[in-house]
């Protein structure tokens, strides 16, 4: 038997979906079926809101639905450090830590020259105007603001925060790279040699 | 180790059955394309989590979309459950019904597999030994086949950058990890070679007795002491290609049978032997990494006509804690015996066991 076309349709639009295979594609467009037309115009309402009022923060690039997003908004955030992210999730995860409360950026994705993303695919451009705009007094403000690259530790996180970093050098900004470790509360023999090798290296006086 | 139970399901042309086996010699015997293989195929991907296909499809029964094998290995330090799930283009693997990564399950198991083709490892292109290098390093070495993952990533990236821009800044970015990386694997692979060829040297002096002399040794394209150096001086060379010439993806494993390099002067024969020599040391490399023997499948004993080499295989079974041993006849010596036929697995009472009942 063949499905309905307009069923066929749906399966194929939410297949689409990153992380959404034919199969799942396929359960949620039963799942769709099954509820009420309310149910269904809330999610269909809610998807083209979303698409309408969101944006992207033309300071750091994070998503928002105002016209600068939360953290940049708030001045009671350390002007000082901005932290840079490959996509908007990181942000929520560093927000999730509570350590951190400077600003970021976001680069909306991390180099790959085999998918065909080069510097000028990643939203770089911004943060050097950034860092180029607040520097009012040319003596010792530059020096004080730290960028904390917090790219992923893939192979192309990893060339990314070597590009922003040395996009950032002749600006006199202190760039540092967040630190390889262990997981906490994890077990040292359940940690990979990698891991274990890098939080070795990378080990501080105690404290 | 002993592989206690092998289990299949749209296993190519196996039949969804649970096989117990025991330690000692297991013969399986069976006509060509009975499946004999495909026995010791699946226990070597369930073992070692490789499968040597290029699509993983090719392995599941046609008809069927999603297969799979599933083990129970005994250890000295007691029995673990290892699963593998397959479907198009992936595999899926578990350890005591935990997800783990495929590579992960040689943290777990070993075995090795000897096959009559292995002999196309010294005839072969230096890609073949390549592969055979990395598989065994990687097995000894999780770190090794972590940096080896991430470094053809690196090369993969950085031809592409080669191919698209002639900014020598954008390279840069890809150069420090490509030699940090390429450097771990230089590293990691001296120091498996040179066990490895102490090892393969005394067994093909068993097998020849002390015939002409086998040397390996690795042909490397990058100088590991100033690797960043050598790639600069590369520039030209990689832009006209187009891709990175030099590092541990070009290098090979030659070798020399009597000064002479066996690609092209040893005999069909003389590379069979070679290639048993190099399988004999990776059975004892693994035996020394995991402190107890791999599980040793031998793939069509009968097709090997020498006989010093047919000896010595039949006596490397009859060392092993555990011997998987196919053949279009019964391994001599086999404690148990299994019969295939049209995928289908049957116990059948081995001949020792009816002499010692008489």
């Amino acid at each position: 038997m063949k499905y309905p076309n307009a069923l066929i349709q749906l399966i194929r639009e939410l297949s689409r979906l990153p992380g959404v295979g034919p199969k799942s594609a396929q359960r949620l467009a039963f799942y769709l079926f099954a509820q009420t037309k309310e149910e269904v115009e809330a999610i269909a309402q809610a998807m083209l809101e979303a698409k309408q009022t969101l944006k992207l923060c033309p300071v750091c690039y994070n998503i928002t639905d105002t016209d600068l997003c939360a953290v940049c908004m708030d001045a009671t955030r350390d002007q000082e450090v901005i932290c840079v992210v490959e996509e908007p999730g990181d942000v929520i995860a560093i927000e999730r830590s509570g350590e951190f409360n400077g600003l970021y950026h976001v680069l909306h994705g991390a180099l790959s020259p085999m998918n065909g993303i080069g510097p000028e695919q990643i939203k770089l451009g911004g943060l050097l105007k950034r860092i180029n705009a607040r520097d009012t007094s040319p003596t010792d403000t530059a020096a004080q603001l730290e960028v904390i690259l917090a790219t992923s530790t893939t192979v192309e996180g990893e060339a990314t925060s070597m590009y922003v970093q040395r996009q950032l050098e002749p600006l006199g900004v202190n760039v540092t790279r967040i630190a390889y470790g262990l997981p906490v509360g994890g077990a040292l023999e359940y940690a990979d040699e990698v891991t274990l090798g890098r939080a070795i290296a990378g080990r501080q006086k105690a404290r | 180790m002993i592989l206690r139970s092998l289990q299949t399901l749209h296993y190519r042309n196996l039949e969804p059955t649970r096989l117990a086996f025991q330690g000692g010699v297991t013969a399986i015997v069976g006509g060509n394309g009975q499946g004999k293989t495909n026995v010791l195929e699946a226990a070597f991907l369930v073992l070692t989590g490789v499968l040597d296909v290029t699509r993983v499809e090719t392995v599941i029964r046609l008809g069927e979309k999603e297969g799979f094998v599933g083990a129970e290995l005994e250890r000295d330090d007691g029995i673990t459950k290892l699963e593998v799930g397959l479907a198009p283009g992936r595999k899926a693997a578990k350890v005591d019904g935990a997800r783990v990564k495929t590579a992960d399950l040689a943290r777990h198991a070993s075995a090795v597999l000897i096959r009559p083709e292995d002999s196309e490892l010294v005839h072969g292109s230096p890609g073949d030994r390549r592969a055979f290098l990395d598989a065994l390093v990687s097995r000894m070495s999780p770190r090794y086949a972590l940096a080896l993952q991430s470094y053809e990533r690196v090369v993969t990236q950085r031809n592409a950058v080669l191919k698209q821009t002639h900014e020598d800044w954008m390279l840069e970015i890809w150069d420090a990890k490509l030699s940090e990386l390429g450097a771990e694997i230089m590293r990691l692979r001296r120091r498996a070679v040179t066990r490895l060829k102490t090892l393969s040297n005394d067994a093909h002096a068993t097998l020849t007795g002390n015939g002409k002399p086998l040397e390996i040794a690795l042909v490397e394209t990058a100088r590991l002491d100033d690797y960043g150096a050598h790639i600069l001086e590369k520039r030209r060379e990689e832009r006209a290609r187009g891709s990175t010439v030099l590092g541990p993806h070009r290098d090979d494993l030659e070798i020399k049978l009597a000064g002479l390099p066996a690609a092209d002067y040893a005999s069909r024969g003389e590379a069979r032997t070679i290639a048993l020599a190099l399988r004999k040391a990776e059975y004892d490399l693994l035996s020394q990494k995991f402190g107890e023997p791999p599980v040793l499948l031998i793939d069509d004993f009968t097709a090997e006509l020498d006989s010093s080499r047919r000896e010595f295989l039949l006596e490397m079974a009859s060392l092993a804690p555990q011997a998987i041993v196919t053949g279009t006849e019964a391994a001599p010596g086999a404690a148990r015996l299994y019969s295939i036929h049209a995928g289908a697995l049957e116990s059948k009472q081995s001949a020792l066991f009816v002499a010692g009942a008489a």
